[in-house]
């Protein structure tokens, strides 16, 4: 049905907003807005309208004032040379000067050249190579040798990967399969290419900077965020988390925003995939660059893909080698079976160490995931046995979506190619790892119609084409037919995300009860109940606020903590009071103290303050 | 040597206008007058780009993309406005090139954006705000940068046909064409929005 908004209503707004001819004119125009009501609702919608984009006013804290200010600095430093060079408005000038500075930089470049003695500016030296800091996974501690240097093109095997820094402006994980060059690197342009796999990044922007990654159907432009790039020889999808990145592919020019995905080919973009979110809330909290003075420790004989925390920070999949600041190194370590482990280290500036791993007495030594045997304490006077508390340690193999679709390679690790030294320089490959136990043979699937990973697979296929009809239905039949499958667990979350996305509140909170009332997974828990909190704060349930406070108590290494933390404190504030809420503000600007809430935190400690 | 003519007495004030002698300066290569002429605008622009542009996350990005703008016009910056208005009319030409990119994109708040919401009566309360603030905004990011830019400059700021015209670079009478045409378009746009809402209720 068309809209109706009487056209007399419109001029007469119109004349109202437009200042009328005379004054004769601007009063009979107020004389009728007076008394016609469908113009006193239009205009009230207007003025509506424009009283909430007033609301969008937020004044800048002196932290973000100098945090733009600096990032402009190099830019302003380049221009200013340049506006030196313009002592006068005679404009014909400035060309021929630039010209003439041209020629002497050539000259002066190619005298350099010719000496043998090129020494590129250290910021585009630096940007040139990528500094790989953790290297984990299948042959992981045989690749360690990759932490020694930098490295303009990266090769991560089967099974495998690589955490790397780019000049302490970007931190990528690398998922193996998967090959990554740095293709062009100037201190205004940065240029990946990614051949294949999957690379996930935390990409700190600055004016002036662009960093573009290529694939190759596709250049996806990223701004300041947090992205995720899976690439293959026909297509490639990018997903966000946070910020937004413009991809040019086949001819189209597509912008993904936080939260939604996209691959070329697809016609729209499309919400991320769970899989591709957890991943990237596992990137955000994966350990920092090191420290420039570090050394190498390595972890072995943990549970095959178990993380570590090193403090707030993540460490994974296991076995691993990473570099990290000199002296004490520790870890925590949940297993499956939900024992804790400490791992130590001495670590020494340059050195290698060998993380000594006890695990608690108490805890049942099974057959591990993978079938490997469980590795034996080792060195137990430095280690320390810690009691096993209910910790969130986040286990997180690479996921569904981003995972290699095949079992890690027996074979050994390929070195990795083009190291940025010139071409002369040797490359000595890694030696291989230590043979793996032969794997054990397939399961022979039960003959079955349809199973229940073909349900879920046909509903995330549909998922991705946008069908949610067909995706709903999938997943449906999936919990109906085998509900005793840990999948239907994860299928009811989904289900449960999809009424929310439709605004279906009950639906979405019942379908959460379920799955919180029946999964063990540390993993599923905790995303349902983030949902669910969501789910009661849309519908502005009372039960929201104990909902996030749980939350925060039982997944206090969350990653959406952050989030959590600062609705909880606007709804502390609100409720209670601001002076209730300033321990909240605190912890914060505690834990987050560069965190997009932080501002306010401020400005709000500051002035509740007693 | 005369570089630039600046309008360096504030004439009704009998005093020197800041801005024209930190520009004179900056364009003398003191780099730290930038820098207070940053911290003296940084504000205006900011609250000006947001109201332009919404709570866009690429904010912080936009602000350095103006100022460097800013500085690299300063040597051909003459005086013959306020350096307000020429800083302003950077400020829109950032805003809609940016609106232009963006085009169709869903609004999503910042968590600043919540919390700078008024708040302290009841959560449902700050959730309903934040519900109608992202209604406003969808409303506008449908409307044509160059319509939303003269909608806001009127209706939210307040500013007069011929100072919009300014600082856009039309005539008066284009700008109201610009504003009738928006509002229009926002009504249809509301009135279309709650009878969907009427049906499905």
């Amino acid at each position: 049905m068309k809209p109706k908004v009487r056209p007399a209503c419109e001029e007469a707004l119109a004349a109202l907003v437009i200042a009328p001819v005379d004054d004769v004119h601007a009063e009979r125009v107020r004389a009728h807005v007076v008394r016609c009501l469908p113009c006193q609702r239009a205009r009230a919608r207007l003025d509506e309208l424009a009283s909430q984009v007033r609301t969008t006013d937020v004044r800048l804290n002196d932290d973000r004032r100098d945090r733009i200010l600096e990032g402009m600095a190099g830019a302003l430093d380049d221009l200013a040379t340049r506006h030196a060079g313009v002592p006068s408005p005679r404009r014909w000038l400035v060309p021929l000067l630039g010209a003439a500075a041209a020629l002497v930089g050539i000259g002066l470049g190619l005298g350099r050249w010719l000496r043998d003695a090129p020494a590129p500016a250290p910021a585009a030296a630096d940007l040139a190579v990528l500094e790989p800091y953790v290297v984990a996974g299948v042959g992981a501690v045989a690749a360690a040798d990759l932490l020694s240097r930098p490295w303009a093109a990266l090769e991560v095997p089967d099974g495998q990967v690589v955490q790397a820094g780019l000049a302490r402006r970007a931190r990528f994980r690398v998922i193996g399969p998967a090959r990554l060059e740095v293709a062009h690197a100037a201190p205004d342009l940065v240029e990946l290419r990614l051949l294949r796999g999957t690379l996930l990044g935390d990409y700190d922007h600055q004016a002036g900077s662009t960093l573009v990654v290529r694939s190759a159907d596709a250049a996806i432009r990223v701004v300041g965020t947090v992205f995720a790039i899976e690439a293959d020889a026909a297509s490639t999808r990018v997903s966000v988390s946070r910020g937004a990145v413009e991809v040019v592919a086949r001819g189209r020019t597509v912008r993904v925003e936080a939260g939604r995905s996209w691959a070329t080919g697809d016609p729209a973009v499309g919400p991320i995939s769970t899989a591709s979110a957890a991943a990237l809330a596992a990137h955000e909290v994966g350990m920092p660059l090191p420290p420039a003075t570090s050394g190498t420790v390595l972890v072995e004989g943990l549970p095959a893909s178990a993380s570590a925390r090193v403090g707030p920070y993540l460490l994974d999949p296991a076995p691993l080698a990473a570099r990290v600041a000199v002296g004490k190194f520790s870890a925590l370590v949940e297993g499956a079976d939900g024992s804790v482990t400490r791992l130590s280290a001495e670590v020494a500036s340059g050195g290698t160490s060998r993380a000594q791993v006890a695990r608690t007495p108490d805890t049942r030594v099974t057959a591990l995931p993978g079938g490997e045997p469980h590795a034996r304490p080792v060195g137990p006077a430095a280690a320390v046995t810690v009691p096993a508390p209910r910790r969130e340690v986040r286990v997180s193999p690479p996921p569904p979506p981003l995972a290699p679709a095949e079992p890690p390679s027996a074979s050994p690790p390929p070195p990795p190619l083009a190291p940025a030294d010139p071409p002369s320089t040797s490359i000595s490959p890694p030696p291989p790892p230590p043979a793996p136990p032969p794997p054990s043979p397939p399961a022979v699937p039960v003959p079955r119609p349809v199973s229940a990973s073909d349900l879920y697979a046909q509903a995330e296929a549909a998922m991705q084409g946008g069908d949610e009809r067909t995706a709903t239905a999938s997943l449906a039949k999936l919990v109906a037919a085998y509900s005793g499958d840990p999948l239907a667990d994860t299928a009811d979350y989904e289900l449960a995300q999809l009424a929310f996305r439709k605004q279906d509140v009950a639906g979405a909170r019942a379908r959460l009860e379920h799955v919180l009332a029946r999964t063990a997974d540390p993993t599923l828990r905790e995303l349902a109940s983030y949902l669910r909190c969501r789910v009661d704060l849309a519908a502005s349930r009372p039960e929201a606020r104990a909902c996030l406070e749980t939350f925060r108590r039982d997944f206090a290494a969350s990653p959406h903590d952050a989030e959590v933390l600062a609705v909880l404190a606007s709804i502390v504030a609100a409720e209670d009071g601001c002076r209730a809420a300033l321990p909240l503000f605190a912890s914060y600007l505690q834990a987050y103290p560069r965190g997009p809430f932080a501002g306010e935190a401020e400005r709000r400690s500051r002035s509740c303050a007693p | 040597m005369k570089v630039l003519e600046l309008r360096i007495r504030d004439e009704s004030m009998g005093r020197e206008d800041p801005d024209a002698a930190l520009v004179r300066a900056i364009v003398d290569g003191d780099r730290a007058a930038f820098d207070r002429l940053y911290r003296r605008h940084v504000d205006s622009v900011f609250r000006r780009l947001t109201r332009l542009v919404g709570p866009d996350p690429e904010r912080d990005d936009l602000v350095q993309h103006i100022f460097l703008d800013v500085f690299r016009a300063l040597p051909r910056f003459r005086g013959d406005a306020a350096f307000t208005t020429f800083l302003h009319r950077v400020v829109v030409n950032v805003a809609c090139d940016h609106l232009r990119r963006r085009k169709h994109t869903p609004v999503r708040l910042e968590p600043e954006s919540l919390a700078a919401l008024p708040s302290g009566a009841s959560p449902e309360l700050d959730l309903r705000q934040r519900q109608a603030l992202e209604r406003a905004l969808e409303l506008l990011s449908r409307l044509k940068p160059k319509k939303r830019v003269a909608f806001v400059l009127r209706v939210v700021e307040g500013l007069s046909l011929e100072e919009i015209g300014t600082l856009v670079g039309a005539t008066a009478a284009a700008v109201g064409q610009r504003v009738k045409h928006a509002q229009r378009e926002l009504l249809a746009m509301a009135e279309r929005s709650a009878r969907r809402g009427k049906d499905e209720s």
